[in-house]
């Protein structure tokens, strides 16, 4: 794999990775350059290279978690201060402190999907074989996802057409 | 997969999340794409470490056969060959032919006479020489 490839991976799905593994672990960061690493590593590059990017990072964010889990109270009180998961956008309608808070409340699968599939752009299909799991499963804890951040944002469409009466 | 319906404040939430952009990567992408590289340039190679593990095998099992190997037996046996022998002959030497004197001649002549004719055959001496007188004898004496 060329170095523009990886550089033009690194500046398209780099956030959305990091993003992806903070559902699990405190160091996304060292995660997603271990697996960037690992992608430059490879003899022959995948044929699908974002989901098995995604997949890498998945693998490595469950190690670390795992790993940090283990480790001691410091190092995990230091992991605890994450930093924003979201950058505030103007003509979203939505805070991005609030949608943070309201993503990390979902369960991890669900986070997971809808991580995976807004910001990470992948199909279904592509996020079932990323999470092990059937793509109808993937849509199902999408939809349920999405209808408990719809309850608990009590986000309405800014740009929803005049219903007629 | 076929999307179900939807509908239109879910996808507004849709839209509205998916525009919340990704707090950036807190990469360092230099130092990313270095090590990438770096990655890349170190790939493994199985050729000499396979060589060398087939190898190794290789030497640990012909060491194993040494040692396990049953001590040869050693037959022997007598094998009789016709060789061809050069014989040479060489000229009798007149030194080593035993140089037998006249008197011998004479000996084996009268051992013949005897065993053929016993006595009869023993030739007769010479007659001796007449003894000196007596008296010629004490006076010498």
């Amino acid at each position: 794999m060329g170095p523009e490839l990886l550089g033009r991976l690194v500046d398209e799905h780099a956030a959305a990775l990091v993003l992806y593994a903070r559902q699990w672990c405190a160091a996304p960061d060292d995660v997603v350059q271990e697996a960037f690493i690992k992608l430059a590593r490879q003899r022959v590059p995948p044929a699908e290279v974002v989901p098995w990017l995604y997949r890498v990072v998945r693998n490595g964010a469950l190690s670390s978690a795992r790993a940090a889990r283990r480790r001691n109270r410091h190092e995990a009180a230091a992991a605890s201060r994450t930093p924003p998961w979201f950058v505030a956008a103007e003509g979203t309608g939505l805070d991005a402190e609030t949608a943070a808070a309201a993503l990390q409340a979902l369960p991890v699968e669900q986070r997971e999907v809808i991580v995976a599939h807004l910001w990470g752009g992948l199909s279904f299909e592509q996020i079932a074989v990323v999470a092990g799991c059937s793509s109808s499963t993937a849509h199902r804890w999408y939809a349920a996802g999405i209808s408990a951040l719809r309850e608990r944002l009590g986000v309405s469409c800014p740009n929803r057409p005049a219903t007629p009466k | 997969m076929s999307e179900p319906a939807r509908d239109p404040e879910v996808s507004a939430l849709e839209a509205a999340l998916a525009g919340l952009p990704p707090a950036p990567a807190g990469l360092d992408r230099d130092r990313l794409m270095f090590r990438a590289g770096l990655a890349a340039s170190r790939r493994p190679g199985w050729l000499w470490p396979g060589a060398a593990g087939v190898l190794g095998l290789a030497t640990a099992t012909l060491a194993v056969l040494l040692a396990l190997r049953p001590e040869p037996v050693v037959v022997e046996r007598v094998v009789y060959r016709d060789v061809p022998v050069r014989v040479e002959r060489q000229p009798a030497r007149e030194t080593d032919e035993p140089s037998w004197g006249e008197e011998a001649g004479r000996y084996f002549q009268a051992r013949e006479q005897l065993l053929g004719r016993g006595l009869d055959g023993v030739p007769v001496p010479p007659p001796l020489p007449p003894p000196p007188a007596l008296s010629k004898l004490n006076g010498e004496l």
